[in-house]
């Protein structure tokens, strides 16, 4: 009875042993991979303040327009292309607001639905007061240049809106000097590094 | 098989008492023993802290030394990012000249001799070079030199450039803040509680680069020396835009003369000039001195001792109280102003917080010049901002009060609360207030800023041209245009004040220079783009009738 209670007792202390052992080495695996997910965290969140940074940088209001007087011809909007509400919708040639039309079945309920015009709506140019013609250079002339190359004039003319943009000239000279993507990107490499 | 041992007598008792003893003792310690086990297998088992909140408890440093700056809608205006720096150790460099030679062809803009003289130094630390790319660190480390090490630093860096500049302000190379909100919240910034939260400003980009845009595009049209630009809140006197021109790069500071570091904004004081004739109007209604229907003669100027008080754009009649404002009258405000007297124009313009300085949360803040002593060539001046320098944050948040309803509220780069937007102090009465909207509108109609008008957003304001002071006097041709533009005139939002130092004429503004020529255009402008983003809904009933007909939509499935 006495051996068997020893035999027992020293085979406890040789399980818990071992099992103290293992529970020691998983806990040590495990610290080390929480260290190394800390340490991915870090870098993950350094990582995230230099994509937020470059892309406050690449959508900034600077950025955005010089690409935008580059590649494309658009102008503020101006009041009379807002509307201002639905109501100011006027009404349909039957005599029905658009908003209380009956359902049609064909597209569904959506009693919403807006027949997309056929003919771009055409905005007159307001009056305006009689003004010498400007010596500084339209700041949309070299947009409307290239408009007019890819054959769109006819759009900006249906379209009669005030004319209004930097040259390109303007813009080149706006554009800070420092290197900003380079510097994004030396961070980005150097956190790429880190690894 | 276990051996009993009996004995007897005392001895017997002994033993006994002893083993009695050792048994308490014995039980004792087991139940310790057996709690403490217990204890072990509970919190093994059943208190065990969950994965997830001993994760929550782990402890992760912040990533940053200094708190981010962000625009209103949470768009990055500067935030930290890392670099590494060269330093050398010249007592673990072996070779000295080999070194050098290596490090001068690495990097191009180090000098051989200087960079062996930094490394035969005494010392046991020099720096090589500031600021590598990782690609320089790469190579550096390739050279395999014993001595050489990196330093990891933190760049403050402004992604949205020369926007904004001002309002930031910069950094030192140790990430100090020397000018702007860098420099005002310094300790909120560098307060490592607080580094992962963004200090939010009231600044939206969108509408910061609208101003700057076309201020920066109206001082180089007018040849000017240089601009400021506001756009403010008229209901809680959050400052949405602030830009002066020349401006700078906070990311080079270095790079900008000395003179773009200055705000004129909020440090330059101005001699404003007629936008003070709001003033002047509001505080005689309030007083009760003129009503909408008095008239004041403005047929002679008004000779003062040596001063001679005339009209810039003279009608030479009686002229009715929204005349006076219209055609922008000297002698009628002065004669307005002389009827309610000197010492009310101090408190109304005290009231107005006109004459401290502007309670805004920048380093960079003008303190105001008033006359020493207020006599009545004073009065009747600052009745036309004449012979009082206020800033234009100081008069944006005055007139502010004038259309709001009457409620003056300080003007603040920080994003209000909807309780802190409630508390305004009360300067004049609603219906004051209607009366300068109506009027305010009227010069943007039929009076000086006929081209500020952006049909469909009543804009309203009042132009401002002042002759500045050079020496004792003033200077004819050198001249301060402004104009505060107020949109919609109807139920004021939104202020815009644009400012143009020493405008030149040019041929298509007739060779006029005056605020009505320069600043008010500008202001039309600056409306234009920025009233669709701030959610301005333009009246239709200012459209024509052809608007009207250009939503007539077709129904192209219903053939007739």
């Amino acid at each position: 009875m006495r051996q068997f209670l020893i035999i027992l007792a020293l085979s406890f202390v040789i399980l818990a042993a071992g099992g103290l052992y293992k529970v020691k080495h998983s806990v040590e695996n495990r610290r080390a991979h929480l260290a190394a997910l800390e340490q991915q965290i870090l870098d993950d969140s350094e990582a995230v303040r230099v994509l937020e940074a470059e892309w406050a940088y690449l959508a900034s209001p600077q950025a955005l327009q010089d690409v935008s007087v580059r590649t494309l011809s658009l102008r503020p909007v101006t009041p009379d292309q807002v509307l201002a509400s639905l109501t100011s919708l006027p009404y349909r040639m039957e005599g029905r607001l658009l908003a209380q039309a009956t359902p049609d079945k064909r597209v569904g309920d959506d009693i919403f639905h807006v027949p997309s015009p056929r003919h771009k709506p055409v905005a007159p140019a307001l009056p305006q007061p009689e003004m010498p013609q400007a010596e500084t250079p339209d700041r949309y002339a070299a947009a409307d240049h290239r408009l007019m190359a890819d054959d769109l004039q006819a759009a900006v003319n249906r379209a009669a809106f005030k004319v209004r943009a930097p040259s390109p000239a303007e813009v080149e000279t706006k554009r800070d000097p420092v290197d900003f993507a380079a510097r994004i990107q030396r961070s980005l490499d150097q956190i790429g590094g880190q690894r | 098989m276990s051996l009993r041992v009996s004995l007897d007598g005392a001895r017997a008792t002994a033993i006994e008492k002893a083993r009695q003893r050792l048994v308490v003792v014995a039980v004792m310690f087991g139940v310790v023993f057996s709690v403490m086990a217990l204890r072990i297998v509970d919190l093994g088992l059943f208190q065990a802290v969950s994965e997830t909140r001993y994760a929550a408890q782990s402890f992760l440093t912040p990533t940053a030394l200094r708190a981010d700056i962000v625009d209103r809608h949470g768009v990055v205006l500067a935030t930290n990012l890392k670099t590494a720096s060269l330093y050398a150790d010249p007592m673990r460099i072996l070779e000295p000249e080999q070194v050098a030679a290596k490090l001068s062809r690495l990097f191009p803009d180090l000098v051989e001799a200087q960079l062996l003289q930094k490394l035969q130094g005494n010392g046991r630390f020099v720096w090589l070079k500031r600021k590598l790319t990782p690609k320089q660190m790469w190579q550096v480390n390739a050279l395999g030199l014993p001595g050489l090490a990196f330093q990891e630093e933190e760049e403050r860096i402004y992604p949205q450039g020369r926007l904004a500049a001002h309002v930031l302000g910069f950094t030192d190379p140790d990430g100090r803040g020397l000018a702007g909100v860098e420099h005002y919240f310094d300790a909120r910034l560098s307060d490592m509680d607080k580094v992962d939260e963004p200090l939010a400003l009231s600044v939206d980009v969108r509408v910061q680069h609208a101003l700057m845009d076309e201020v920066q595009r109206s001082v180089d049209r007018f040849s000017a020396i240089g601009g400021a630009g506001l756009v403010m809140d008229v209901r809680s006197g959050e400052l949405l835009a602030m830009a002066s021109v020349p401006d700078f790069d906070p990311n080079e500071p270095a790079a900008s003369p000395e003179q773009a570091f200055f705000n004129r904004a909020s440090q330059g004081v101005y001699e404003l000039g007629s936008t003070f004739k709001a003033f002047t109007l509001a505080m005689a209604l309030e007083a009760g001195t003129a009503t909408i229907a008095s008239h004041y003669d403005a047929s002679e100027p008004i000779k003062v001792s040596r001063f001679t008080i005339r009209d810039d754009h003279p009608q030479n009649r009686v002229l009715s109280l929204p005349e006076i404002f219209v055609h922008s009258s000297n002698i009628g405000a002065a004669k307005m102003a002389m009827e309610v007297g000197t010492e009310a124009q101090q408190d109304f313009l005290s009231r107005l917080g006109l004459l401290r300085p502007a309670s805004l949360e920048l380093a960079e803040v003008g303190h105001p010049l008033v006359p020493d002593r207020w006599r009545d060539i004073a009065t009747m001046t600052i009745a036309y901002g004449h012979g009082i320098a206020v800033s234009p944050v100081q008069l944006a948040s005055g007139l502010s009060a004038m259309v709001n309803g009457g409620d003056l509220h300080p003007a603040t780069l920080l994003v209000k609360s909807a309780d802190q937007k409630a508390k305004g102090r009360s300067v004049i009465s609603e219906k004051t207030s209607a009366t300068l909207r109506t009027l305010m509108r009227l010069v943007v109609q039929k009076g000086t800023a006929q081209q500020a008008d952006v049909p469909g957003y009543r804009v309203g304001g009042k132009t401002g041209t002042a002759e500045k002071a050079v020496g004792g006097g003033y200077a004819r041709k050198a001249l301060l245009s402004s104009f505060a533009g107020i949109f919609p005139m109807d139920d004021p939002r939104y202020l815009v004040f644009v400012m143009i130092d020493e405008p030149q004429g040019i041929k298509s503004t007739w060779n006029y220079a005056g605020g009505g020529w320069t600043a008010a255009p500008t202001v039309a402008d600056v409306i234009l783009r920025i009233a669709p983003l701030l959610g301005v809904r333009p009246h239709e009933e200012d459209n024509g009738p052809f608007q009207q007909a250009a939503f007539v939509i077709e129904d192209s499935r219903k053939k007739p």
